[in-house]
Formats: structure tokens, sequence, C-alpha cells
């Protein structure tokens, strides 16, 4: 029983920790956002296993695991409120090459930002060459260029 | 632009997320303090009537604690009980100096140990159960004390 349970509370609590520290926290993962997320899997190993170190316990959590994911995505099918509860929402943040610094500044995003994935992404050089920049769900920078 | 905004819902969201941002920082300072075992907060002593006890108010499930008792002074041998209702809470690891006999006694459990009090006991327990646990420990009906203990899942 109790597998089924610590699951279900490390799922919910990862779903609400991460909603909110925000889409942008873990987007682009550094060398250092790895780790970090290493070290965040491990703690959470711990309180999944406790100390019933067998194979039964392990086959039991990853069941629940997977059938609490698989249970969310059909629920957030049927639930356009859940599904912008737990995927978010896509932002503006350059319109018709018009940036939105209060939305940026909201979402911990910088002009610098915007322009690296204009870079990255789509070889655009300067702000006045985008056209649409946007936040997404995942928390990546998608550019539009004029 | 195809593209399917919600500012207002955003909005909520970040506001949503600020109030989550003070909770953590609140949290991480609970936990400091001590709110979820080994701190200020947590690190109390009930007496009464010479009796002492030293123990963690918070405690982790299956993590171990420790209640240390300061018995007072006795012409016999120094003994302590402890309701067994409490001890069933808990797997006992050990207890220094070990008793000498632990006897039953009613709804009580009776340690004895060799030689007279003044003495200090120490049990090392692991909590199996969580929840508020009442705790009842006595030397006699007149030399008793009550403490509560709140263990974490």
């Amino acid at each position: 029983m109790d597998a089924v349970l610590r699951a279900a509370v490390i799922y919910g609590f990862l779903l609400i920790i991460f909603r909110i520290a925000g889409e942008r926290t873990l987007a682009s993962l550094t060398t250092f956002d790895f780790v970090l997320l290493l070290i965040i899997a491990e703690a959470t190993q711990q309180g999944l296993i406790g100390d019933d170190f067998s194979v039964t316990k392990a086959l039991l959590l990853i069941t629940t695991l997977v059938g609490i994911d698989v249970g969310l995505s059909l629920l957030k099918d049927r639930s356009r409120l859940l599904h912008k509860l737990i995927e978010g929402v896509p932002l503006v943040l350059v319109a018709d090459g018009k940036v939105l610094a209060d939305r940026m500044q909201r979402a911990r995003v910088d002009e610098e930002d915007v322009l690296q994935a204009a870079r990255e992404r789509q070889g655009v050089e300067s702000m006045d060459q985008i056209k649409y920049a946007v936040l997404e769900r995942t928390g990546e920078i998608s550019i539009i260029p004029k | 632009m195809d593209l399917d905004t919600d500012l207002h819902f955003q909005r909520r969201i970040w506001t949503v997320q600020r109030i989550g941002w003070l909770i953590i920082g609140l949290v991480i300072l609970a936990t400091l303090m001590g709110a979820f075992g080994n701190g200020l907060l947590s690190r109390v002593s009930a007496s009464g009537n010479g009796l002492r006890l030293e123990y963690e108010r918070f405690g982790r499930l299956q993590q171990p604690t420790r209640l240390h008792f300061l018995l007072p002074p006795s012409k016999h041998d120094a003994e302590v009980s402890l309701r067994r209702d409490y001890l069933a809470a808990f797997q006992i690891e050990h207890i220094t100096p070990e008793p000498k006999e632990v006897a039953p006694a009613g709804p009580w459990l009776t340690y004895r140990f060799a030689g007279p009090g003044p003495l200090a006991v120490t049990f090392d327990v692991v909590p199996l159960e969580f929840g508020r646990l009442q705790g009842n420990a006595a030397i006699s009906p007149s030399i008793a004390l009550a403490f509560q203990q709140f263990i974490y899942p």
C-alpha cells in the first residue's frame, strides 16, 4: 500500500514545486542544473524506496508512477483548466517587434535571453528583426523573425 | 500568429508562484529552526517532581530519536515506567545503561536499573508510527510527567 502512497505524494509534490519554481528554472540545462537535477533525483529516490530494497517495491513504484502519468494525461485531454494548470500557457514576449518588458520581468526572462534564442535558432542578430518571441510551455523561447 | 495564450491565467499563475516562493522560504526557515526535528524548536524538556526528560518534540518515521531521562535520587534501585501504548509506537534500539529488569505493571512497563538514583538514562528509539504521540513517564503516581511528540511520515 505504501508504495502507491509514496509514489503519489512524491509525484504530486514534484509537480507542484516545479510549477511554483517556474518554467524557466530547469529549462536550459546548464552543467550545474544537471547536477542539481541528479541530487533531486537522489533525494527523491530515498523517499520513494525507504528501506525496502525489494524488486517488488521497485516494480510497484514504477507501475504507480507510470499509471499516474497516464491517468493525468487522460484527464488533461478532458479538462482545459487542468491542462493549463499542469502544462502552463505560452506567453508572448515580443509582439510585432515590440518588447513587452513587464511580462519578461515577471517571467524572469530578459532581452538577452530572447536575443540568444534568436541567434541560436534563427540566426537573427537584433531585436528589430524579431516579429514574435514566445516563451513556450517547456520554458524555451521560440522566435519568429520578420 | 495562431497561439493559444491566456494572459489572465498566466498572471494568476505568477501570483501563485510568488506565494509559493514565500512558502518555500518559510519551510526552509522552519526547517532551520527545527520544526521538522533536530533543532531549537524540537529540543524540549519536561519535568515533574524531580523526574526530568529531554526529548525531541518532532521526529520522523523510522529515524532514531532519543529520550534522555534524569531520574531523581532514590533509596532503592532507580526505575522509570513508560506507558505501553506509547512504547508500542517505537522500536527500542538501546537503553543506556542497560536495565537489569523490565517488568509490566498494568498499562505501564517498568525499567529497573542496578543501583539507586540519581541516574541519567537514555532510550534510543525508532518511531514506527507517525502522527501525534502521547507519552507518559512515571516513577510513582506522584512523580509522573506527560509529553507529546509529533512524528512526520
